[in-house]
């Protein structure tokens, strides 16, 4: 058994939500620490695991068929295309 | 050929087409919400300056939200966790709870919006705040038709009908959920 399951094999969600305040207790404080750059990775990596373990574990993406997992890769896949097509012309180019 | 059965599972991919439709659907959102996160971050990378504008937001306030959102989200996946086992009366006292959580989320945005424009930070003033009251604007839309459709779900619940529908608005509101947990750090944290 692990932190995220019970006896009968699902998911244990008064556990998870455990761990998604106490992560959102640790980015609140280091929101407010004075090392801008190590405190904004730490704040997205964990707001990344706690996105994974909602879509994981509440919206069982985990128990899904591949073909759901399709599904959402290819909204993820258009949105990887726009970000990297934009650079050119917001990062480097002159709008403003 | 692809068929639905009588229990209304699409059988080529063996996900209920009521899931199957809200997957779907999510997968439009994702375009729509993560498409203003993506520009937000490029115009935020070019101009750091936002982040001193970033300061005035109300780091309380949304840390407050996160934890109300994250705990409607355990209701709703307890409520549904209810219905799997056959406990509707209580999948629909869960669901009250879920529909108190949006309602508390929707005040304290509404007082944010208050103190932020008394402040004089109106959603003209600049590119950052116009990107403030659009993204968190759309995402309070999401919850209301959210707690909308919860509301109808949990009343056709108490009287013991479309249960299964239970899960498709869980589903929902998890990826309402999900998108909170990114605007907070980019929207407060990130100053």
């Amino acid at each position: 058994m692990n932190a995220g399951s019970d006896e009968a094999g699902h998911p244990n969600y008064v556990a998870i939500w455990g761990i998604l305040v106490s992560a959102l207790l640790v980015s609140l404080f280091l929101g407010y620490m004075d090392l801008p750059v190590v405190a904004m990775v730490l704040i997205f990596s964990i707001a990344i695991v706690k996105a994974w373990l909602v879509i994981a574990y509440y919206m069982h993406l985990k128990y899904e068929p591949f073909f759901v997992v399709t599904i959402m890769a290819t909204g993820l896949a258009c949105l990887y295309f726009l970000f990297f097509g934009l650079v050119p012309d917001i990062v480097f180019g002159t709008s403003r | 050929m692809t068929t639905t059965s009588q229990s209304g599972f699409r059988e080529a991919t063996e996900v209920p087409t009521g899931r199957l439709g809200i997957w779907w659907f999510l997968a439009s959102e994702i375009v729509i919400f993560g498409g203003l996160i993506a520009t937000y971050i490029l115009l935020r990378w070019k101009n750091p300056q936002w982040g001193e504008e970033a300061e005035h937001t109300l780091n309380a306030a949304g840390g407050f939200n996160t934890l109300v959102l994250l705990t409607s989200s355990l209701t709703v996946v307890l409520a549904h966790d209810a219905v799997a086992h056959g406990r509707l009366q209580r999948a629909a006292g869960l669901l009250g709870y879920t529909l108190l959580g949006g309602l508390v989320f929707l005040c304290v945005k509404v007082l944010e919006y208050t103190h932020e424009i008394r402040e004089g930070y109106t959603p003209t003033k600049s590119l950052f705040w116009s990107y403030y009251y659009g993204m968190t604007g759309l995402h309070a839309l999401h919850v209301l038709g959210g707690m909308v459709a919860i509301g109808l779900v949990a009343l056709a619940v108490r009287r013991g009908r479309h249960a299964q529908r239970v899960e498709y608005v869980g589903i929902y509101w998890h990826f309402v959920d999900v998108v909170w947990i990114f605007l907070f750090p980019l929207l407060y944290l990130a100053s």
